[in-house]
């Protein structure tokens, strides 16, 4: 089928295309590792409220002409760890530490970037993703940060895993439970910010937690969780950024929608699948 | 140092002022601790000897949990000291076993069985490796104890309470501990895991495990417990459970109106004080 292989192969001579496979697929990947925390944990509100948040260093970064992804990174993790420190000391519920942190912070981005004359494409792009206009540094930094934030996940594996299933317990045996935690919204602070280009700030919680939501619904071991979710999630990436490429749309709805048809289509076929098992 | 403790407490304490205080599995002097303002343990001063089964009681609030928390080293004494087999209670966590209130697992998060259980390996496995085969045989052998080895790929969501009380316990096992250490392991457990879990606790019991087992069943504690401690922020009798839990004790932790009521070998405090005309 000549057709079909030109119209696979056809987007891929421009070298901003293969940029923009490399960014969605490992941005697909990330988020979907993260993603198993979020969606086990309930860490979605927080996820969201980071990333919202980050468009304060954005702006500010932007205004000062300083590098948009560290101020971004630098808000986030700022964002993630006094939410957590918040909601801790203060003893506010979790939910409540991230309204009144996320809203803050949102909303001086707000302000700032409502004072910049002409904010261009560039500064749009964050809010909502543009994965077509990652240049050869955006993808390296991308790399680098997924490789960094996977990469501390699979080295302390046992012990994020067993303090999600039983901080006390973990305690006792004497690991450092409060440091682990924030450690995981650290990580979960990079994720959103390395996520930002490809799929914007509004719509990075998606990517954490539809593949992964897709995943808990074909198998119940963490682990494979995480594989599963990074294999729906990079194959989401390239549907969406075909998408984004025929269709002219923006690359972080059309990846969001993908993933949320793969999401239907499992949701569907597992409830089929288990009418069929059960007994008429 | 030297004086003779008041408390009205049992043999077992003799030895807290002598040489042989080291040899216990755990003693406390004069420990007062709590959270934030608020006194959980005041004064304690007792050692429990090596091998003992103890059963701890007092009312809710009494400082049962707090005392297992000391002994875990999550918590430090405001006054006094805890030694437990001879340490400061951190560095003797590689020998502890630790079963915490079944509330304390997300029982909703994704993890089989055996994966629970190898979380009792992970000191001895250590940060950044893998489990090797002698933790997999572990895992195993600790399943079998406690009757759960066809289980073991099982989702632990999927377990009844009683159940999961086991994989605790399993978890416990593994650690391979001189100490074991229960926070109420048989709240909400059918009598079958009651009798399964004291049977396998006199088993390890008699192989010279010391244990420590908080509960505020009193009705079990003489038939299963060589010592028993009443606490009630303040050690309230420590010894022999017949000494233990009598309706003294009783009214002096619960209140005036508790009774104690013996039904064939067992216990039990009645509140006699709350009629309705």
């Amino acid at each position: 089928m000549p057709e079909l292989d030109r119209v696979l192969l056809e987007p891929f001579q421009f070298a901003f295309m293969q940029r923009a496979l490399g960014a969605t697929v490992i941005v697909g990947v990330l988020c979907a590792v993260v993603g198993a925390f979020v969606v086990t944990k309930g860490l979605g509100f927080i996820g969201d409220g980071v990333a919202h948040a980050s468009l304060l260093g954005v702006a500010v970064a932007y205004t000062l002409g300083q590098n948009i992804y560290l101020g971004a990174a630098i808000t986030a993790v700022a964002t993630a760890l006094s939410i957590n420190f918040l909601s801790q000391r203060a003893r506010l519920s979790m939910d409540t530490a991230i309204g009144v942190i996320f809203a803050f912070a949102f909303s001086l981005g707000v302000v700032i970037m409502s004072r910049v004359r002409n904010y261009t494409v560039d500064l749009f792009s964050f809010v909502f993703g543009n994965v077509l206009g990652v240049g050869v540094d955006d993808l390296v930094l991308i790399g680098a940060a997924g490789l960094l934030v996977v990469g501390l996940i699979g080295l302390l594996y046992k012990e994020l895993f067993f303090v999600a299933f039983d901080p006390v317990m973990a305690e006792a045996s004497g690991l450092p439970v409060a440091r682990l935690q924030y450690l995981l919204l650290a990580l979960l602070g990079v994720t959103v910010v390395v996520a930002m280009k490809a799929i914007g700030i509004v719509l990075v919680v998606a990517m954490l937690i539809t593949p992964a939501a897709t995943a808990t619904l074909l198998t119940r071991r963490f682990h494979q969780i995480m594989l599963v979710g990074a294999g729906l999630s990079a194959v989401a990436s390239v549907l969406g950024l075909y998408l984004s490429f025929y269709a002219n749309v923006a690359s972080g709805g059309a990846i969001v929608l993908m993933s949320t048809a793969i999401f239907l289509v499992v949701l569907v076929s597992t409830e089929l699948s288990a009418r069929r098992a059960r007994p008429a | 140092m030297g004086e003779a403790r008041t408390a009205p407490l049992g043999g077992a304490l003799t030895d807290v002022d002598g040489a042989s205080a080291t040899g216990a599995a755990v003693a406390l002097v004069g420990v007062t601790a709590g959270y934030r303002r608020r006194v959980a343990l005041e004064d304690v001063t007792l050692a429990i000897p090596r091998g003992a089964m103890v059963a701890v009681v007092g009312p809710n609030g009494s400082g049962k949990s707090t005392l297992l928390k000391l002994l875990l080293g999550l918590l430090a004494p405001w006054a006094g000291a805890v030694t437990v087999l001879g340490q400061a209670p951190r560095a003797a966590r590689a020998h502890l076993g630790y079963v915490p209130q079944v509330e304390a697992g997300d029982w909703r998060f994704p993890a089989t069985v055996a994966e629970v259980v190898m979380m009792g390996r992970h000191r001895r496995i250590g940060l950044f490796r893998r489990p090797g085969q002698a933790d997999h045989d572990a895992v195993a052998a600790a399943l079998e104890q406690v009757g759960m080895a066809d289980r073991a790929g099982d989702q632990v969501g999927e377990l009844s309470g009683g159940q999961q009380q086991r994989v605790f316990l399993a978890r416990a096992l593994v650690q391979e501990p001189e100490l074991l250490l229960l926070d109420e392991p048989l709240a909400g457990v059918d009598a079958l895991t009651e009798q399964d879990v004291y049977a396998l606790l006199r088993g390890l019991r008699d192989r010279g495990i010391t244990i420590v087992f908080t509960t505020h069943d009193l009705s079990t504690v003489a038939e299963h417990f060589d010592l028993a401690l009443f606490v009630n922020r303040r050690v309230v009798a420590f010894g022999p459970p017949s000494d233990v839990i009598t309706e003294a004790h009783l009214r002096e932790a619960y209140g005036p109106r508790m009774a104690l009521v013996k039904i064939g070998d067992r216990f039990f405090g009645v509140d006699v004080g709350h009629h309705h005309a």
